[in-house]
């Protein structure tokens, strides 16, 4: 049907929003409201975009910085103490629902889904990132505690100390050696220079480590006041740490009343990205919103559909195409066309509307009128299982949607029966769809497509069917039917093809062109000349 | 000029240190251009691709020189090896991936203290986290590498490179300069020099398929191989007249050897996406050139060895200047950034010592 691949390719900014998107689910009857609300939000806010477009700019900026802060906020919930990284998570979703609430409110009367709004984080944000502007960054600041502060200056200056003490220290021996030397540097001697080896060994300043081969390798020593200064910096440095730990443990006690607050807003940007992807597929497709029946009925109708994906694929192959319209009532419909004439594509397209309608999303029409089904069944193609035939697997397949008598479904048939001896597949497949009208009892819609003659009129159905070929005036000119023996091919038919659907007589005759789509699309003329032969001298039904 | 002053004056915002062997001198170059480039007033950034820092070497037990980024650099770090550190970072991003250390931390260093790096090994992370540190804020970004993860040589992750060789690479002075020396040639290769030949050749490695250049033909020929590993008497056995034949990924000693035989062109030519695809520790005698040149900027040299060995730093410097720009190699300058001791005289078209 198409509609996985639509959704899989659908592209959230943030994890946060593709967390929204793995939850989706379709509305099911009894939840009209809220599904025409959510048509309503994205209406509106595509109408907005045109008004706005700085706005939704500024909002895909901050939802493509999003961080995912939910590990954060589930330790805030347990109660435990967050690290320097979890706690810059927080400060970056306080920080973002903040950019994200300042844009939104540029758009003037616009009015957001209370969902897709979140909550203002400005104190959470004010706590955590003080004196911010710009990047948002998190460190343990001295401002979070005045002892603290206080370490940190002391920790400096000692080591300023340190450094001034170990420069006099190291002075002599960059007077020895001819070069600067670092304060922590390895000093390499060559024993080739035995002077200047015994001259360092003599040294107070330096301090013998190591002998190799060829080099004798010395430290600058630590003197005294250095030493104590050392000790001084050690101990400073442990109960600067110790106070980091105690700054982190405040900050998360007192964020985590603050848990679920800080979880709406993770949420409500992940509901807001969503919401602007559905908004961005709405406009690319030229979508509309549904009207929904407040009544269960098995009325479908759609103005102009389009599948998406066969229309992109139709028009890279320079062809056109042509939309859809489909006007159904009663419970079963069946659709009758020639081969290639796009029954399969008219009922995918209303199974993928509907589908996306009821996952919230416009849909790719100029007008829909539905209401809301339990389900939505496609007829599968026939599985590679092995030991299956595929007329068994369609049989297996049709067992589910048959059973569910109680519930609302779109049921889609393509060809039931097909894989089988033709009277006995048509009898099968004309039961079927008399078992579904009178079990189903008016509650879901059937729209079956056949090339059996004769489904409509012996299931009582209304009987739509494909306009067909259309060749050009001049070819039908040429007279008899010659132009079906010109040499063609498949562009030609994707050409000529009426893919419109009309409403006929149940006892319309389905269209007899099996031989020419064959002969357009390269089987041996040899071949098809035979059949023909077959086929006028009565050696084979011409139709089912 | 020393080393820093070349790599300021190059303008280069990301730059490759690559330890060709253990105990090169890679750190001792990293944290020597940290602190030059900072004092001259840029944000330094920097970065490793996979882990560096281990406190020992594995190999010989002697400590290992740390990385200690200059106050106000950008580093990329992890979660699990921040310890004492962590309280002087400045956290700016935190990557939603977790791998075996942690998340992936950004931030700005806001005392100067032994930090480990860690990064991305793969091309393509590292050239994103490249890039997020400079629209952080850093000037320049160091990415720290070697011969065993070369993704930080890479053309599409930095800019240029500095090879860092030392004394425990080879045997003696003259092993090490010839093995420095022929990495160097390796890793100057240069584009084809026809215009046909260049397109052609990018067309075959987006599409990543092993395809041969034939004269005057419009495309590429391509083969259904998507590396040369393992097939290399497969592919080679299709090169025919080809005038090249284009190789996306590793490019092995092996192939490179069969390329000599199999096609009928003498001058058949080998094309690779960048230098660091091609693994081979010798000419092999096939011309190889490349999609992506790299620009080599200098050749860094540590005179001393774990094993106790070590050099006069004017005479190695001087043995590997004269080995990089032998015959009519280009050169480039070479510097002990311990002692001081740089190449003499202008090498390289950079005026140097």
């Amino acid at each position: 049907m198409g509609f996985l691949a639509i959704f899989e390719n659908l592209s959230p900014k943030s994890s946060l929003g593709r967390r929204v998107k793995g939850r989706a689910r379709p509305s099911l009857p009894g939840e009209e409201r809220d599904l025409v609300n959510e048509y309503d939000a994205i209406s509106s806010l595509s109408r907005a975009w045109d008004a706005y477009p700085e706005v939704f700019s500024k909002i895909g900026g901050v939802l493509g910085s999003l961080k995912d802060p939910f590990h954060a906020i589930s330790l805030l919930e347990e109660e435990k103490v967050l690290t320097p990284s979890e706690l810059f998570l927080v400060a970056h979703l306080a920080y973002s629902a903040g950019r994200a609430l300042s844009a939104m409110a540029e758009a003037r009367g616009l009015s957001w889904p209370e969902r897709a709004t979140p909550p203002a984080l400005a104190a959470v944000e004010k706590r955590l990132l003080p004196g911010s502007s710009g990047q948002p960054v998190f460190y343990v600041v001295d401002a979070y505690s005045p002892e603290l502060a206080r370490v940190r200056a002391d920790r400096k200056n000692r080591e300023k100390a340190w450094r001034a003490e170990m420069q006099n220290e190291a002075a002599a021996a960059e007077k020895l050696v001819g070069r600067h030397v670092g304060l922590r540097e390895e000093i390499a001697i060559r024993k080739s220079s035995p002077v200047i080896v015994e001259k360092a060994r003599l040294m107070p300043e330096l301090g013998e480590t190591r002998e190799t081969l060829t080099h004798v390798h010395f430290r600058v020593k630590a003197a005294r006041e250095a030493v104590r200064l050392e000790r001084d910096i050690n101990r400073l440095r442990q109960r600067e740490s110790a106070l980091e730990e105690e700054v982190l443990a405040g900050l998360s006690r007192e964020l985590a009343p603050k848990a679920a607050r800080l979880e709406a807003a993770a949420w409500a940007l992940g509901e807001l990205d969503y919401l602007i992807c559905k908004v961005e597929l709405a406009r690319e497709w030229g979508a509309v919103a549904p009207e929904v029946e407040a009544a269960l009925s098995s009325r479908l109708y759609i103005e102009n559909g389009f599948h998406p994906v066969v229309k992109e694929e139709v028009e890279a192959r320079g062809g056109r195409f042509q939309p859809v319209t489909l006007d159904l009532d009663p419970v079963v419909s069946v659709i009758t066309g020639p081969n290639m004439g796009g029954k399969t594509v008219s009922l995918s397209t209303a199974g993928l509307c509907v589908t996306l309608a009821q996952y919230g999303f416009l849909v790719p029409c100029s007008r829909m009128v539905f209401s809301l089904y339990d389900f939505v069944y496609f007829q599968p193609q026939p599985p590679g299982k092995p030991g299956l035939s595929s007329f068994a697997a369609e049989i297996l397949s049709l067992k589910d949607p048959l059973a569910r008598n109680s519930e609302r479904g779109l049921i889609l048939l393509d060809e039931v029966g097909k894989g089988t001896n033709p009277s006995q597949g048509l009898a099968l497949y004309a039961a079927i769809l008399q078992h579904l009208r009178e079990r189903h009892d008016q509650r879901s819609t059937v729209i079956a497509a056949t090339h059996y003659h004769g489904l409509a009129a012996l299931v009582g159905a209304p009987h739509w069917q494909v306009a067909g070929l259309q060749p050009s005036e001049p070819e039908m000119q040429a007279g008899n039917g010659a132009w079906m023996n010109g040499a063609r091919d498949i562009n030609w038919l994707y050409q000529h093809m009426d893919y419109r659907l009309q409403k006929v007589g149940p006892d319309a005759p389905t269209p007899q062109d099996a031989l020419l789509v064959a002969r357009l699309l390269g089987l041996e003329g040899d071949i098809i000349t035979r059949a023909e032969l077959l086929v006028s001298a009565g050696k084979v039904a011409e139709d089912c | 000029m020393n080393l820093a002053g070349l790599i300021w004056k190059s303008g280069v915002r990301s730059l490759a240190v690559v330890g060709t062997a253990k105990n090169a001198g890679k750190t001792v170059t990293m944290n020597y251009l940290a602190h030059e480039l900072s004092a001259k007033g840029l944000s330094v950034g920097l970065v490793s691709s996979g882990r560096d820092g281990e406190t020992t070497d594995t190999f010989t037990g002697e400590p290992k020189p740390s990385v200690v980024p200059p106050e106000g650099s950008w580093v990329a770090t992890a979660e699990g090896v921040l310890g004492e550190a962590g309280g002087l970072l400045e956290i700016a991003d935190v990557s939603e991936r977790r791998g075996l250390l942690g998340r992936l931390v950004l931030g700005r260093v806001l005392e100067s203290y032994p930090l480990e790096l860690v990064g991305p090994q793969s091309v393509r992370e590292l050239g994103d986290l490249v890039r997020r540190l400079l629209s952080l804020g850093a000037d320049i970004v160091l990415v720290d590498g070697a011969l065993d993860r070369v993704a930080a040589a890479n053309p599409k992750v930095t800019e240029a490179a500095v090879l860092s060789t030392g004394a425990s690479s080879g045997d003696n002075l003259n092993a090490i300069a010839e093995r420095i020396g022929f990495l160097v040639w390796l890793w100057s290769r240069p584009r084809p020099g026809e215009i046909w030949v260049r397109a052609l050749a990018r067309a075959a490695l987006d599409k990543g398929l092993v395809s041969f250049l034939d004269e005057g033909a419009p495309a590429a020929r391509e083969t259904p191989y998507r590396t040369c590993l393992g097939f290399e008497e497969e592919i080679l056995s299709l090169a025919g007249d080809a005038a090249y034949v284009v190789v996306p990924g590793a490019v092995s000693r092996k192939f490179l050897s069969e390329a000599g035989s199999w096609p009928e062109r003498e001058d058949f030519g080998v094309i690779a996406s960048s230098a660091v695809s091609v693994f081979t520790t010798e000419d092999p005698g096939v011309p190889i050139f490349v999609d992506e040149e790299m620009r080599l900027l200098a050749v860094t040299v540590n005179p001393v060895s774990y094993r106790g060995i070590s050099y006069d730093p004017s005479q190695m410097v001087a043995a590997v200047t004269r080995e990089i720009g032998r015959g009519s190699r280009r050169g480039l300058p070479v510097f002990d950034v311990v002692s001081g001791e740089m190449s003499p005289k202008e090498v390289g078209g950079v005026a140097v010592g």
